[in-house]
């Protein structure tokens, strides 16, 4: 089968559909091939009632709090977290199977879901710093509209001045904030009082910004505070990118052909390329042609394509990934308090910290509260007998909130994946290593440290700091960084993969660096802009534009 | 006494029964020379072999014993009136004194006695009545004796209760289970069985001891069936017959016929629990079983799940009698049935393959002993199966509208809330106190 557009863009996920919206707009036929696996089972279980309501009268609960499988019930392994609840869970589903990944100790987990990993995306949404972008490779003066138009695309609330817009970098299109919950009022309070000196720490606390909208968005409904956005998203009110792709879908010169993976691609010309990907329905291996291709499956599921289809097999390319840890805590001002129960689940306040005083390394917390993620996740934590755990979860657990703390990475020699071929002589797998050097590792305890000192001053007792797994924030980046010089797996400040002519990067590949921020609006800024710059190349047509 | 030398002679006494036609072999290969003491010449279906040589005995006859025992170094004593026979007594009790008189006029100073666990059993039949009579008189004669006591035993050859179960499951429309189904044993490859017999030949340490022999894997007898229907490829519903009728039919038929299909000895073994512990055995002379499910996979080619098949180690009386305990010690209410069908559910879906551990048997006997236990494993051993399963219903019992006022109770005011956590602390602690003895206890008795 040979099947034809101006671009094929590889994945569904927050880079793939922001990366193909300019394009689309511009008139050019994209074809999306994607695996796109969906939840078909869960969502339309979960009735769109408070939590409390949910509770107390829906008898079929079990079904999406435990799972049918019973994966909601983590058995020893934290893993990626709590959050990952059963209508989480399709976000991962057949990965392990179809993108093998071999790994002593990181947790690589990659999505082969319609909306990518971003459909289990935490929705906290802050710009980079002119820095931060210099230190991932991307020009901050080009990016600045880009995060504009996709804030204003996908709908992102907060506050437009509070003390975090020191430590972020600017945006004007913003929703309202949306109501903070008991807990965070309390703490925020707290910080107002302490601010002064907080400030020459270089600490600075403020209301998260968040892709959920506080107004109606074209069909998306505002938020409703039901306190059940880690089981539901109802109204659509959370950003998701599957909510992209539908309405992607609408244009004509739009194709979205799920249930395909990509396994390699070849330039045919300086103004074509041809790329293999294995239909799942049937298991054939199809062929699709395009101008450009513009690969956004993800840091590690592009980094499979570009390395098979280059034969550098066993060639190290660099990974970071933010390391990041969980601090629980007793707020223990909000004792003899009822937390009100009308709240969203989402995170209600971000601390930064400045360690080196310059916005270079900031290290970035995200505080929640515990509520709606159900007490027997907790009680593998407390060395007691359960029944005594339970009551002692269930009476600290209205009280107990957690700051997520992430910190920035940069490449490291120690720190890279390679394509292995399997020794049976078919297929290959994707190698991970990870070690955080001394260095990293005694800086990320100091900063942890001096987290937990902030968090004290702001009315929390730390229970203790969780480190997660390497590699379970799940953010990944820097294997074809973007740099200035002309090396050969690395790409261009627009993208383009060296040494092709055809091929894009627009995923986290392509980031030299991830700061403690979190990349995904960034992702889906820096698509945007990769998407309109292609589309400039290819609009005027009938003679071969040169790359850039 | 040194060890037996390869070039020793050894007698196996009952050559022609179950454990002996797999012995003569493995001893044979070993390089030991053998003599098969068998009562009949049909009962030897052993291929010639330079160092083999059959011989005639009957252990209720003295003078046979010791014509038997010229020239031999050692006894691998099998032979047994198994199934409460008029002369279980003459064979087992009689046959151990004349066997012990015989090696002591010929000479003979070494014997390895293969007894039964059943003989650890409170309530005995004849069968394990005559055998402890004889493991007496075996340690107590002054010989050099190991003795050796097999849970249940598997081989190729399809025999034993094994066997049984499998011509059972082959040719039954359902199968007959004795009591609940819920005793424990720890099936023991034959091969094991075998190569314990010859480690204990060559180690002195074994010497005056005497050591269980069980698998790797103690499982319900119930799941035993559960796994070998799963490795037939049949799917068969199993029938519990309570121990009292079953007790009254093996009185009868024992009374009625020579060889009866099930004895006295049989619902006894299978409705008592015994500990058994091959740490002795592993130690002193590096037995090392197979685990069950491998061992199944030999004796019965590779194992293909059958679509609709409950996954082995899961049978649904067990389950529900867990979950109601578990759901009685978190909450003090047992779970509805249908909370208790969805912990037999994520059981399924998410221990399959883990078999009954050691402190969940203990629970389930004790139920009483079930808070000390789950305190002594959370500090002792957090990732054991007992934690886990309880973690599984109250992951259920969360899940349920019939739960929620108990989980979503709001906190008191914060004097009674610190007085009510405190309190809960003092009680783990004593848990933990009484516990942790309790935890080694039934750690032991597997």
């Amino acid at each position: 089968m040979n099947d034809s557009s101006d671009i094929i863009v590889v994945g569904s996920g927050a880079s793939g559909v922001h990366v193909a919206w300019p394009l689309v707009e511009a008139g050019l036929t994209v074809t999306m091939l994607d695996t796109g696996v969906r939840d078909e089972v869960y969502e339309p279980l979960v009735p769109a009632r408070p939590y409390t309501e949910v509770r107390c009268a829906d008898a079929r609960q079990h079904r999406y709090l435990l799972g049918d499988n019973f994966e909601g019930i983590p058995l020893g392994q934290l893993g990626a977290g709590p959050q990952l609840t059963p209508p989480r869970q399709f976000v991962f589903r057949h990965a392990e199977a179809l993108t093998p990944t071999r790994s002593p100790e990181f947790e690589a987990v990659e999505s082969l879901a319609l909306g990518g990993l971003a459909g289990a995306w935490g929705a906290v949404s802050f710009p980079y710093l002119d820095g931060e972008l210099r230190q991932t490779g991307l020009p901050a003066n080009q990016l600045r509209k880009h995060y504009e138009t996709v804030a204003r695309r996908i709908g992102v609330s907060g506050d437009r001045s509070d003390d975090l817009s020191r430590v972020r970098g600017p945006l004007e299109a913003l929703q309202p904030p949306l109501l903070l919950d008991s807990h965070a009022e309390q703490i925020l309070a707290r910080y107002e009082r302490k601010r002064d000196a907080l400030h020459r720490a270089g600490c600075y606390v403020g209301q998260t910004l968040l892709a959920a909208l506080t107004r109606d968005l074209g069909e998306r409904k505002a938020h409703t505070y039901y306190d059940m956005d880690f089981w539901s998203n109802a109204g659509g009110s959370v950003y998701r990118p599957a909510l992209s792709v539908k309405d992607l879908g609408r244009s004509a010169n739009f194709r979205y052909r799920p249930s395909y993976l990509v396994e390699t691609f070849a330039e045919s010309s300086a103004d074509a390329v041809r790329v293999r990907a294995r239909s799942l329905a049937s298991n054939r291996v199809e062929e699709f042609e395009a101008r450009r291709l513009i690969l956004a499956a993800g840091a590690l599921g592009t980094t499979r394509i570009v390395l098979r289809s280059l034969g550098q097999y066993d060639v190290r390319v660099p990974l970071t990934s933010n390391p990041h840890s969980y601090i629980p805590c007793v707020h223990y001002r909000s004792l003899g308090r009822m937390p009100r129960e009308r709240r969203h689940s989402l995170a209600q306040l971000t601390m930064v910290f400045d360690p080196t005083g310059d916005r270079e390394h900031l290290v970035q917390s995200q505080l929640y509260s515990y509520g709606s993620l159900m007490l027997f996740r907790l009680l593998q934590e407390l060395p007691l007998p359960y029944r005594e755990s339970l009551r002692i979860m269930r009476a600290l657990v209205p009280h107990m909130v957690i700051w997520v703390v992430q910190h920035e990475d940069r490449p490291s020699p120690d720190k890279y994946c390679a394509l292995r071929r399997n020794r049976e002589g078919t297929g290959d797998y994707l190698e991970v290593v990870y070690h955080l050097s001394p260095e990293s590792q005694r800086t990320r305890r100091a900063n942890e440290k001096r987290m937990a000192g902030f968090v004290r001053q702001l009315g929390c007792l730390p229970i203790r700091t969780v480190n997660t797994p390497d590699g379970s924030s799940i953010h990944y980046a820097g294997q074809f960084p973007a740099t200035v010089a002309d090396k050969p797996l690395s790409t261009t400040v627009n993208g383009r993969l060296r040494p092709t002519r055809t091929v894009y990067l627009a995923d986290g590949s392509a980031f030299a660096y991830v700061p403690a921020k979190g990349l995904t609006l960034t992702l889906m800024a820096n698509a945007n802009r990769l998407g309109e710059h292609v589309a400039q190349a290819l609009k005027p047509t009938g003679s071969a534009p040169a790359p850039s | 006494m040194s060890p037996i030398p390869i070039t020793s002679t050894i007698l196996v006494t009952g050559a022609g029964g179950f454990i002996g036609r797999s012995t003569v072999p493995s001893l044979l290969a070993h390089g030991y020379r053998v003599k098969a003491m068998v009562r009949r010449a049909g009962q030897a279906p052993f291929e010639s072999h330079p160092r083999l040589a059959v011989v005639r005995a009957d252990m209720r006859d003295a003078d046979s014993l010791t014509a038997a025992l010229q020239q031999v170094t050692a006894v691998v004593h099998l032979a047994a009136a198994k199934s409460d026979e008029k002369d279980s007594e003459d064979v087992n009790v009689g046959g151990a004194r004349r066997l012990v008189e015989a090696c002591q006029r010929a000479g003979c100073r070494r014997l390895i006695n293969i007894s039964t666990l059943s003989t650890k059993i409170a309530r005995q039949g004849a069968y394990a009545r005559t055998k402890s009579e004889a493991d007496r008189m075996f340690r107590e004669s002054g010989l050099a004796v190991t003795t050796l006591l097999p849970s249940v035993v598997y081989g190729e050859e399809l025999d034993g209760v094994f066997g049984t179960i499998v011509k059972f499951v082959q040719q039954l429309p359902v199968v007959p289970v004795l009591g609940n189904g819920q005793w424990i044993s720890a099936p023991v490859y034959m091969g094991d069985v075998c190569d314990a017999i010859i480690a204990c030949l060559e180690r002195d340490v074994t010497i005056g001891r005497t050591y269980d022999l069980g698998g790797a894997d103690p499982v319900r007898f119930s799941t035993l069936i559960d796994k070998i229907s799963g490795a037939l490829g049949i799917r068969r519903r199993k029938i519990f017959i309570p121990f009292s009728v079953a007790l009254a039919v093996a009185q009868v038929v024992t009374r009625l016929l020579p060889k009866p299909p099930i004895t006295i000895s049989n619902v006894l073994g299978s409705n008592q629990d015994v500990e058994i512990d091959i740490d002795p055995a592993r130690r002193d002379f590096g037995f090392n079983p197979i685990d069950l499910d491998g061992g199944i996979r030999r004796v019965l080619g590779p194992q293909t799940p059958v679509a609709g098949a409950p996954p082995t180690g899961m049978d649904d009386a067990a389950l529900g009698r867990e979950a109601r305990l578990f759901g009685r010690y978190l909450l003090g209410v047992g779970p509805s049935d249908e909370l208790a069908a969805r912990y037999a559910a994520a059981n399924r879906a998410l221990l399959a393959g883990e078999l009954v551990g050691p402190e969940v048997a203990y629970a389930l006997r004790h139920p009483s002993a079930l808070p000390f236990l789950d305190a002594a494993c959370a500090l002792l051993n957090p990732a054991s199966l007992l934690r886990k399963k309880i973690l599984i219903m109250t992951a259920v019992l969360e899940a349920s509208p019939a739960h929620t006022d108990f989980f979503l109770k709001p906190p008191p005011a914060p004097v009674a809330m610190l007085l009510g956590l405190a309190w809960q602390g003092i009680r783990a602690a004593a848990k933990v106190a009484l516990g942790l003895p309790l935890y080694l206890v039934a750690r032991r008795a597997k």
